[in-house]
């Protein structure tokens, strides 16, 4: 029997033309004259007639109507899951998440400072030096409150009397009222950069612990659908 | 070796079936089903489910574990929706979870599973009985007879032949497509194709001797 190079594996990529175009051609040469190729060609080429041709199982009637009732459940909870999730992004929600991790925060950073204190002097003195630094941030905090009220209230008192005076009272044009202004705000830098600095840093800790205790305090890890 | 007169039967595409390989589901009908429209998850379902029935049918070889392991692929579907990118194909993609399923499944029953269905050997007679294309009737008992004889073969495959088969000739998937869904190499696909096509092949006609060299499986 003549034995031929080619294998039962390259007859089947040739009919799905899964040859190279020089295999395919060589392949196609060879086939007009092996008859054993061209019979198994043949063979294979009928085979996959005949799978073509196996009818298709017919789908239970019912298939659609069991799978969206599987899937319901899941779909109602996607849907909870989505509401809750736009609850979270509300902003006053959000802050309000955000208050107890505040609060843990504070505690962990107290407790802190009561250890260090304990420890550089004595556990007897640090109550007393705890109630001192409070008393003495306390006063400092309302003082820089007072003080920054108080230029911010000179402030704009000035300039709204300065720029937006009667014209009679008024010694130039609109340009020069707004160099003015500009002039009364250069005054008072220091104290608008740290109100805007303070402002800042107060949202952004808001915002921060806000998004973490969002996270970790009240989604308890659930695995989202 | 067909009789020289005989003709062979329309190619599938010729006969108008369409292949759930060329199904093409729209990118935004999957964005609506991924937003939680459920009437959108239902049309994917209605265009999909007869060609992943039947690839679980195909697989698991019983009508039951059939339509159970279709239900859960279309959960896991549900479920993984959202990561779906679209770098592959949504039909791909999707079989390859389906697929996923089917297999896990057959492992799972193995040991107590049969080789053949008998309600869908009853279904095919009953289709090949009341399918008279041909007027011939001995050519309809022929064809019949090797019908019955090559789903017998089918059955008696390798699970990963059978699949490989049915996503190329019944679902008309393409190789690359093939590889995509089972995550195998493409010349691994067409390896696979070729080793269930000649074991068909044994099964169908008595062993050929000479000729091309038969590699082994």
């Amino acid at each position: 029997m003549k034995e031929c190079k080619w294998t039962h594996h390259d007859v089947t990529a040739y009919l799905d033309h899964q040859l190279s175009d020089l295999k395919e051609e060589l392949l196609k040469q060879h086939l007009k004259t092996c008859n054993h190729c061209q019979q198994l060609r043949e063979e294979y080429d009928e085979l996959n007639h005949l799978l073509v041709q196996l009818p298709r199982e017919p789908v239970p009637e019912d298939l659609t109507k069991n799978i969206m009732s599987t899937i319901q459940p899941l779909a109602n909870l996607q849907k909870a899951s989505i509401e809750e999730t736009n609850q979270e992004l509300s902003w006053w929600g959000f802050l309000l998440r955000g208050i107890p991790l505040l609060v843990s925060f504070s505690m962990i950073g107290v407790i802190t400072w009561i250890i260090y204190l304990g420890q550089k002097y004595t556990w007897q003195e640090t109550p007393l030096l705890v109630w001192q630094s409070i008393t003495q941030m306390w006063n400092g905090f309302w003082s820089i409150l007072h003080l920054a009220g108080n230029k911010f209230s000179q402030f704009f008192y000035t300039t709204w009397d300065t720029a937006f005076t009667l014209p009679e009272r008024s010694t130039g044009p609109l340009l020069s009222k707004f160099n003015l202004l500009l002039t009364k705000a250069t005054a008072y830098q220091k104290v608008i950069e740290l109100t805007i600095l303070a402002v800042v840093a107060w949202i952004i800790i808001a915002l921060i612990t806000a998004f973490i205790s969002s996270r970790i305090c009240f989604d308890h890890g659930e695995e989202r659908i | 070796m067909p009789p020289s007169n005989y003709t062979y039967p329309a190619k599938k595409k010729e006969r108008g079936r369409k292949d759930i390989a060329t199904l093409d589901i729209s990118q935004s009908l999957i964005d609506q089903a991924i937003q939680g429209n459920s009437e959108s998850f239902e049309t994917i379902v209605r265009l999909t489910q007869s060609g992943i029935y039947n690839l679980a049918f195909r697989i698991l070889n019983n009508r039951e574990e059939a339509q159970d392991a279709t239900q859960e692929a279309f959960v896991k579907l549900y479920q993984a929706l959202p990561s779906f990118r679209g770098e592959a194909r949504f039909t791909s993609w999707f079989y390859r979870i389906a697929t996923n399923v089917c297999l896990d499944c057959y492992r799972r029953n193995k040991k107590k599973r049969e080789n053949t269905a008998p309600e869908y050997m009853e279904h095919l007679l009953l289709l090949l009985t009341s399918n008279g294309q041909n007027s011939n009737p001995e050519q309809i008992y022929q064809d019949k007879q090797k019908l019955l004889r090559l789903q017998k073969a089918i059955d008696e495959l390798p699970v990963k032949y059978r699949t490989v088969i049915v996503l190329r000739h019944m679902e008309g998937f393409s190789y690359q497509e093939i590889a995509e869904i089972m995550q195998v190499p493409v010349q691994t696909v067409g390896t696979f194709l070729y080793r269930g096509k000649a074991v068909l092949l044994k099964k169908l006609n008595s062993s050929k001797e000479g000729g091309i060299r038969v590699e082994r499986v």
